[in-house]
């Protein structure tokens, strides 16, 4: 009996330039998370599983097998189908960063948890700009929630409205927030004069107590459920998360959560979202679109939340107002917003101490962020029917 | 309805939304912080 080679290695006849560029996108994406140290916990995972998919008949995916014409199950697949298209996965990483959050500085000035309303605005000129581009409601509520700036209420919105665009949603979403360093500080500096990036802002020193800091994930789920019952497994998973760490008597799973929650579900997470990345899904111009609304989303986040605080500064007396870099933290990039903001502030004035002021609004941003993935998600089945 | 005027409605109702939501946090904030004043640090260890 022979074999020809076309037999021996099937792969090497099947390969196409779409499937040798998908895994040199896979290449690069885990060259960013090593090298650049984008994101890596994320964008690894993804990097990785794009190589695994691209792979013709590959097993990590589920193919027909042509033979049988029976579908041959694939485990990255199996992961998509039990953790995303249900939308576990991002509710689990809820838990894990409700764990992690310290709302703790909202308390000591809760009026800047307003920019993170404001600072959320990029979502909704993103979801403006791609409805002009040829996109319908749903794939463009899903691309502006890139601008949410918040990985996993990326995934859950754009797995429910347009799970053919996850995949250029996530690169795009977590590749934006490891570059926040570089997009906003140009941006801040466009619409804000020297002497604005200069005002100092008053501390305000003050205990917070337990019971507040208890209470909090509580009433903001009661108020979230009647206001908006379709945004209760975002904010109610992220507020359940932050009720295990502050209620100091569960500790234990309080670390668990922060820790082997966040890793495992990360790591499932980001090699199942490769699934979607398919050279057929993915080497599409809608692909480029997305990265280019990615970053109008991040950019007109920043300026909402710049511009927010400028206004906010029109009715403030002078010595009570709002250094306006403070709006551009409205994001949830956390911390790293923040510490962009701190950084900007102490290159024109090394006294200028921004820091609890911008972990404030930023801790706003994060909040915002979950909202706005739930209002979205309860208006665009309302404006479909 | 056409997705451009969609998504300005979404736009227009989603941002007076969030501002409703976060004002009604904010007013929460102080209420919590009024009946319940500093009394320890914030946060927990974990």
């Amino acid at each position: 009996m022979t074999m020809n080679i076309q037999e021996l290695l099937p792969v090497l006849f099947n390969i196409t330039w779409q499937h040798l560029l998908m895994i040199c996108v896979g290449i690069v994406l885990i060259y960013l998370a090593i090298a650049k140290q984008y994101e890596p916990t994320l964008l690894l995972p993804m990097g990785f599983g794009a190589i695994l998919v691209n792979i013709p008949l590959t097993s990590a995916i589920t193919q027909i097998d042509p033979e049988t014409g029976k579908a041959i199950e694939g485990a990255l697949s199996v992961f998509y189908e039990a953790g995303i298209a249900n939308e576990v996965f991002p509710l689990l990483i809820f838990i894990a960063i409700g764990a992690m959050i310290d709302f703790g500085p909202l308390f000591k000035n809760p009026f800047l948890l307003l920019f993170g309303a404001a600072a959320q605005f990029g979502i909704f000129f993103t979801i403006i700009a791609a409805t002009t581009m040829g996109f319908d409601l749903k794939e463009a509520a899903s691309i502006g929630i890139i601008g949410a700036a918040d990985g996993p209420t990326s995934i859950f919105v754009s797995s429910r409205f347009a799970p053919d665009l996850l995949g250029p949603i996530s690169v795009a979403a977590y590749s934006y927030m490891a570059l926040v360093p570089i997009i906003q500080p140009p941006v801040i500096r466009l619409l804000t004069s020297k002497k604005e990036r200069l005002i100092r802002m008053e501390g305000h020193p003050k205990t917070v107590s337990r019971t507040a800091l208890i209470l909090f994930p509580i009433i903001v789920t009661v108020i979230a459920g009647i206001v908006a019952p379709s945004s209760i497994a975002l904010i109610g998973f992220l507020m359940f998360g932050n009720l295990i760490r502050e209620c100091g008597v569960l500790n234990k799973l309080s670390l668990s959560a922060q820790n082997e929650l966040a890793s495992l579900v990360t790591i499932l997470l980001g090699i199942s979202i490769a699934s979607t990345m398919t050279a057929e899904r993915f080497v599409r111009l809608d692909t480029l679109m997305i990265i280019g609304l990615g970053l109008i989303a991040f950019i007109f986040d920043t300026f909402g939340g710049v511009m927010f605080a400028k206004l906010v500064n029109v009715f403030r007396p002078e010595g009570k107002k709002i250094n306006p870099m403070i709006g551009a933290c409205g994001i949830s990039a956390f911390p790293m917003s923040a510490r962009v903001v701190h950084n900007m502030g102490q290159k024109e004035d090394q006294y200028n101490f921004l820091l609890m002021h911008a972990v404030s609004s930023n801790v706003g941003g994060q909040i915002g962020s979950v909202v706005a993935g739930g209002l979205i998600l309860a208006l665009v089945p309302l404006l479909l029917l | 309805m056409d997705p451009f005027n969609a998504a300005l409605k979404i736009t227009a109702i989603g941002m007076t939304g969030i501002f409703a939501f976060m004002f009604i946090f904010y007013i929460s904030i102080r209420i919590i912080d009024k009946v319940f004043p500093g009394e320890a640090l914030s946060g927990n260890s974990a």
